[in-house]
Order: C-alpha cells, then sequence, then structure tokens
C-alpha cells in the first residue's frame, strides 16, 4: 500500500515510476516561450512512424526548418512501403508551441513482382536470380518481392547490374528506367526494360611480347578458349595470376572483333617488375 | 542409401554452419532482417575486432551508460541506446541505437552534465532516426546538406530539452559544445550559433553539473593517443599492444604516422599497423598466392592483397595446412563471385571501411593471440625485419600517459592552483576553489602525442 502511495505521489510530481527515474534529480524547470516547441502530438499514425518530427519537442520554434523535416518524414515513410503518405502540420500556440501531426499514411505497398522486359527471344539468358540478388538490398527488406519499393537504390542497383551484364559477355546491354505500377490492393509491380544484345564470346587469345615461355605461361594462365563465353572476372583473375608467376607486368587488352559477335583477347607481356604497381 | 562418412560429416558440419562476421556468430538482428540492429552490431564488432579502437574499461563505460539511461529516460525511446568509448576523438551515433563516445572528447569534459550534453546531442539523433535518413534516405544532394544542417541544430536543442528533463544544468550543452567544437564544415551550422543557440535556451536555470562525479571516474583514464598502439623507444617501433618490437637500423629512414610506421629499409618500404586478430585472420585468409609459415612469434602469412571479393567472409584456415608450396592452388585464385545476399552486401559494405591494404599490395601479416601485425610491403624482396619480442621494460615505456586528479591549494585560476605543474588538463583560466578536483596528467604529455580534435557528429553513413 505504501508502495502505491508513493507511486501515486511521484507520478502526481511529475517524477518518473520507481526504478526509472533518474535518482535524486528533479526536472529543471522550463519557463513558458512562444520560442520554444512544446508537445508534439501525432494524429493518424504511431509516433514512431515520423521520429524526425516527434524530437523537435523542446526544440526552438522555426516553421520553416519543420516544413523541410515534414518532408523528410514523408519520405521515411514512403520508405516504409506508404508510397501516398502525406502529412500536416499544425502549430498551436499556448504554454509553447504545440506541433499538431495529423499524418496520413494511405496503404502500405509490398513489391508483388519484378520482371525484365525484353524483345529479345533468345538473348538475355543472364541467370535470372542472380539478376534479382543484384537488386535485392537492406537485408532483403527492400527492392526485392515481399520488401519496399525505394526508386534511387533501384536506379543504382541496375548500374552495378548493367557492369555485371557487361561482365558476362552482353557487351551492349542497357537496362531502362525501372516502370512501377501501383495495384489499389498494396502491390507493386516493377518492370526493368533490358536491351541486351549478343552475348559476346573470346575469339582470338594472343599472348605478345617478352620470349616464348613467358607468352605460353601467360596464356597457360588465361585458360581461354575460342568460343567460351567472354567472362570479365574469370579474365581479370586470370591475368592477376599471370602478372604474379612471371612477376612482370601484364597488360589485357580486349577488342570487339569487326563482324563478328567476339572479343580478341591480347596479353601484353611488359619487361617492368610489377610487384609495387 | 547410407551417406558415406565424409559426406555425413560435411551435412553435419554444414547443419551446424552459422554466418559470422568477424569470427562472431552474427545475433538475431543481423538474422531477422533488422538492418540497423544489425549495423550497429557490426560497427561495435569493427571497434573490438578489427581496429583495435574499444577503450577497455568497464567501470567508466558503465558510468557514461548511466548517464546515457538516465537521458533515455526523457526521451521518446523504448530502451535506452547502447554507450561503446571508442579510442579515436569525436562522437557519433550509428544505426542499431548505439552511441560511439570517444575516449578523447570524454577528456576535455569538465563535468557529468556536459558528458550528458555530448550524450543527450546523439541521443536526440537516434531519436529522430537521423543516421538511417543518411542511411536510406535519397542520395547526398545539396538540399542534403541543408537537412543535415537541421538534423544537428535539432539535436542540439533537443538536448538542452533532454538534460532539462534528466534535471542537469542545460547550461552545460554550450559548455560540452564549446569544449568538443572546435572546427567548421558545411553539415553543422556554425560553431558560435550552435553554442549561442544552446545558451539562449539553456538561460540562466541551475541543475545538476557533477563535476566531481566525472572527475572521479576519470581517474586512470588514458590521456591523448593510446601509445601501446605504437611507439617509437629508443631504436624500436613498439607495438605493446601485441607484445611486438621492430628494430630500426641506423640507415633505415622512419616516419611515424600515428599508430602506423613507416620505414624505408634497404630497397624496400613497408607500412605496419595493428589490427584486431580475428579481422587479421581474415585479411591473412583473403592473401592471393599466400604462404604460411609459423615461427616463434605466432604465424605468419605473406600473399598479396585480393579484391575485395576475396575477402567476403573468408576464414583462415584453421590449421597449418595453408597452401605452402609457391605453386600450390590457391582459392583466392579462383575467379571472385561476390556474395550477393543482402547480408553479404551489408557485411562488404562495412568491410570496406576497416583498415586493410590496397588490392594488388604484398601483405605480410603476423598474427598474436591479442590482435595481429599487418606489414605492407612496398618495392623490391622481403626485408629481414628485426621483429621480435618487445621486452618488459619496452612495454612499460610504451604504457600511455593517464589522468590523475589533484586538489588546489588555493583559490584561482586553474593554472595558479600550484598543482598539475606542466600536466594540467583543464582549461587553464577555469576558476577553481581550495581543495576543487583538477584534471592532470600523470605526466608531461608532448603535443603530438595528444589526440587531434574533430568534430562531434552523428554517424558518417556506411552504405
Amino acid at each position: 500500500m505504501r508502495r502505491v502511495l508513493a507511486l501515486t505521489v511521484l507520478v502526481a510530481c511529475g517524477a518518473a515510476p520507481v526504478g526509472r527515474a533518474p535518482v535524486g534529480r528533479a526536472p529543471v524547470a522550463t519557463p513558458c516561450s512562444l520560442h520554444r516547441v512544446g508537445d508534439v502530438v501525432v494524429t493518424g499514425a504511431p509516433r514512431e512512424l515520423v521520429p524526425q518530427l516527434a524530437v523537435l519537442a523542446g526544440t526552438l520554434d522555426d516553421p520553416e526548418r519543420t516544413d523541410r523535416i515534414a518532408r523528410v518524414a514523408i519520405d521515411g515513410l514512403r520508405a516504409r512501403g506508404y508510397a501516398d503518405a502525406a502529412i500536416a502540420i499544425a502549430r498551436r500556440p499556448g504554454c509553447r508551441v504545440d506541433l499538431h501531426v495529423a499524418v496520413t499514411l494511405g496503404r502500405r505497398y509490398r513489391i508483388a513482382r519484378i520482371t525484365f522486359a525484353t524483345e529479345e527471344a533468345n538473348e538475355d539468358a543472364f541467370p535470372g536470380a542472380e539478376r534479382l540478388a543484384v537488386l535485392e538490398d537492406a537485408l532483403g527488406t527492400v527492392n526485392t518481392v515481399g520488401g519496399v519499393y525505394i526508386e534511387y537504390r533501384m536506379k543504382r542497383a541496375l548500374v552495378e547490374l548493367e557492369r555485371r551484364y557487361r561482365d558476362a559477355g552482353w557487351l551492349k546491354a542497357r537496362l531502362g528506367e525501372p516502370r512501377t505500377t501501383y495495384d489499389p490492393g498494396g502491390a507493386v509491380t516493377v518492370e526493368i526494360p533490358v536491351t541486351a544484345g549478343r552475348r559476346f564470346r573470346i575469339g582470338q587469345v594472343k599472348a605478345i611480347g617478352a620470349g616464348a615461355g613467358a607468352r605460353d605461361t601467360v596464356l597457360q594462365s588465361l585458360g581461354l578458349h575460342a568460343g567460351d563465353y567472354y567472362d570479365g572476372p574469370r579474365i581479370r583473375s586470370a591475368i592477376e595470376r599471370a602478372r604474379r608467376k612471371l612477376a612482370r607486368w601484364v597488360e589485357l587488352r580486349t577488342r570487339i572483333a569487326g563482324d563478328r559477335p567476339e572479343i580478341d583477347v591480347e596479353a601484353v607481356i611488359e619487361a617492368i617488375v610489377g610487384v609495387s604497381r | 542409401m547410407t551417406p558415406r562418412p565424409s559426406v555425413a560429416a560435411a551435412i553435419a558440419l554444414a547443419a551446424c554452419a552459422h554466418p559470422s562476421y568477424l569470427g562472431t556468430r552474427l545475433p538475431q538482428p543481423c538474422t531477422a532482417q533488422d538492418v540497423e540492429g544489425c549495423l550497429g552490431w557490426m560497427v561495435e564488432r569493427d571497434l573490438a575486432d578489427a581496429e583495435l579502437d574499444l577503450y577497455d574499461d568497464a567501470a567508466l563505460r558503465d558510468y557514461v551508460q548511466g548517464v546515457a539511461d538516465r537521458l533515455a529516460w526523457g526521451a521518446s525511446l523504448a530502451r535506452a541506446p547502447r554507450v561503446v568509448i571508442a579510442d579515436h576523438d569525436g562522437t557519433y551515433a550509428t544505426s542499431g541505437s548505439r552511441i560511439v563516445i570517444g575516449r578523447p572528447t570524454i577528456e576535455r569534459l569538465d563535468s557529468e552534465a556536459e558528458l550528458a550534453g555530448v550524450i543527450a546531442h546523439e541521443l536526440a539523433h537516434i531519436e529522430g532516426h537521423h543516421a538511417v535518413v543518411s542511411l536510406f534516405g535519397p542520395p547526398p544532394g545539396d538540399d542534403q546538406l541543408v537537412l543535415r544542417r537541421d538534423a544537428e541544430a535539432v539535436a542540439d536543442e533537443r538536448a538542452v530539452a533532454l538534460l532539462e528533463r534528466a534535471g542537469y544544468a542545460p547550461a552545460a550543452m554550450a559548455e560540452a559544445l564549446r569544449a568538443v567544437l572546435d572546427t567548421e564544415d558545411d553539415e553543422h551550422p556554425l560553431r558560435a550559433d550552435r553554442i549561442a543557440r544552446a545558451r539562449v535556451m539553456a538561460g540562466r536555470r541551475g541543475g545538476f553539473e557533477g563535476r566531481a562525479e566525472l572527475l572521479g571516474h576519470l581517474e586512470h583514464m588514458v590521456v591523448g593517443r593510446d601509445s601501446r598502439l605504437g611507439r617509437r623507444i629508443g631504436d624500436a617501433w613498439v607495438v605493446a599492444a601485441l607484445g611486438l618490437a621492430i628494430d630500426l637500423g641506423a640507415d633505415d629512414v622512419v616516419r611515424e604516422a600515428g599508430d602506423v610506421l613507416v620505414l624505408r629499409h634497404a630497397q624496400t618500404t613497408l607500412a605496419a599497423y595493428a589490427i584486431g586478430a580475428p579481422w587479421g585472420r581474415e585479411l591473412a585468409g583473403a592473401l592471393a598466392g599466400r604462404r604460411t609459415d609459423d615461427r616463434r612469434l605466432g604465424r605468419v602469412t605473406l600473399g598479396t592483397m585480393a579484391a575485395a571479393d576475396a575477402v567476403d567472409g573468408a576464414d583462415a584456415p584453421e590449421g597449418p595446412d595453408a597452401p605452402d608450396a609457391p605453386d600450390a592452388p590457391d582459392v583466392a585464385d579462383a575467379p571472385a563471385r561476390r556474395d550477393d545476399s543482402p547480408l553479404g552486401k551489408l557485411a562488404r559494405a562495412v568491410r570496406s571501411t576497416l583498415p586493410q591494404p590496397a588490392v594488388g599490395t604484398r601483405v605480410a601479416i603476423l598474427e598474436r593471440p591479442r590482435g595481429a601485425l599487418v606489414i605492407e610491403l612496398g618495392g623490391r624482396g622481403v626485408p629481414d625485419l628485426g621483429l621480435r619480442e618487445a621486452t618488459p621494460g619496452e612495454l612499460a615505456a610504451a604504457e600511455p600517459a593517464r589522468i590523475v586528479i589533484e586538489h588546489a591549494w588555493r583559490a584561482g585560476t586553474a593554472d595558479g592552483s600550484l598543482v598539475c605543474d606542466g600536466r594540467l588538463l583543464d582549461r587553464p583560466e577555469r576558476r577553481v576553489a581550495a581543495g576543487d578536483p583538477i584534471k592532470c596528467a600523470d605526466r608531461p604529455i608532448a603535443s603530438r602525442e595528444r589526440a587531434p580534435r574533430l568534430m562531434a557528429d552523428a554517424a558518417p553513413p556506411r552504405e
């Protein structure tokens, strides 16, 4: 009973419940001021969804800044999938200026499907799972099926995916602007236009410079055969291996054969020790 | 069909395998798609296991955590952020509700209320999800700078409110800003404006200051740069944290860059620095063309720094079975394929911020029980370094300076109080009464031993 009484007194005095209160420290009394924000009252959504605005309690009242921060809060809601979110703020002077934040969340959208649209029937054989893996972000919560769509991160991922295409032999691959469709049921579908073009193969493989032995070593390290699909990471790794074996700088030159979808590979062995490169 | 023993063992191993980061099993936030929580955990692991940058003083951490808990009570957070004390300067909030406060920052503060001010600023960044905005908000641009300055101003002002709610003297916020800021940048409002705003908000209201409380917890704290990570002592470079010394020859050209030794030795240039043991093992395991040799001082791995992809979660061999022969097949020689899993991407982004040699650099890594020494080699050949165990005398000499609290003999200014001659860490003009505690170093500190002062800040975005 005494404990209940003590709790009642503490709560009535504005202190925290026992066990959480700062021991022996009463809050510092603050006078009324129309230069400071009082409470931030959030309606239409939990406060946790607009933390950028909720944290304004006790700060200086700066309406222009508050408007900018409201736009950041809207971006934050959109990044959570509320694509149509809106925020209206009313300022109500009292002891201080209270901010009344009315949030309209709207429907929460999740990605239902990501497709790659191509008009080339047989050319775009880039592995589908790898393609989606490049796009997926933020521990699988963004830009993946079931996750939230964030446009700028998708565009950033598409730059990387285009690089992967080129590395896998689609040297002229182009990925277009993602097209999104928002369904009233809360599903968003993302379509990515792909123009893969032809997939290039290895044409001639030559090593030039240095002696015959060194050239053989380089060719052996490269392990490339005419007719194989071009594989950027594999070739770069092989060149690095050849450099270490020979302790010489080996320059890789690639050239697209004029009339064939082939890449001629030339390894130029220089007589420079490559250790410090 | 009954699986063969080796197959059964492989299946059993796979079943037991858990994803890990820097040798530590990933915690629940990482496996439950909690990006912020996972990132915060990784940042703390980096400080401890990769950068050797955690200040290891449980009592001080508990005290600072207590201050954060008190402030969090007045904030809109479900639970108080975890406080981590780092050995580098600056203070920042990271994802995953963590506040990293630098030991050199704490060193400059004069009271618990000022410490609370610094923590409250970061706590406000966490409340406002400001670091998360940097991480997942729109890409940086001109508008972003304005928004960043808004976030910093809000954090300062909210900090004053949090100090008030927790019973601290709100004027301490302006004092804390004055103590920790001495540079300007584009991402923060001007220093003078920040201090002036905090002063105006605080007015003349009083509250708890707690100078004696703070100073009581700072006694014996390291001052300035922690020289155990590398210090020249006589003719040797001593890395006391690893118990190692490198003898410096009379013809060697030596340059000390903080904790890094840069040395030109015969035809070789090298840079040597200490890192955490798990990170050392990962780097060693990912070297291309590596050769491993178990020596008296520890395991030495020599190889070439491979592309970042090769370091993704690569674990060093556990036993002395690493490929030794020059032409042995090398795992790192296989074409590098990126780990495109969401966790792989996150880990790769975080790893890229860790100390490591540039791709293509020849590297020797010496693994010790409490860390690893990375030696980056340039030029020709492998030098015959005079690498050895540090002597007890060297280890003692490498001990850093520490704080001692002395008491003013007479009233006046701190520098006229007849104590701490040449070792004063308090502001010289600070007014003190007779008997007041004064912050001093236990020995005179050369200016270059003091850590550089940096801007207190929210977490730099880590993508």
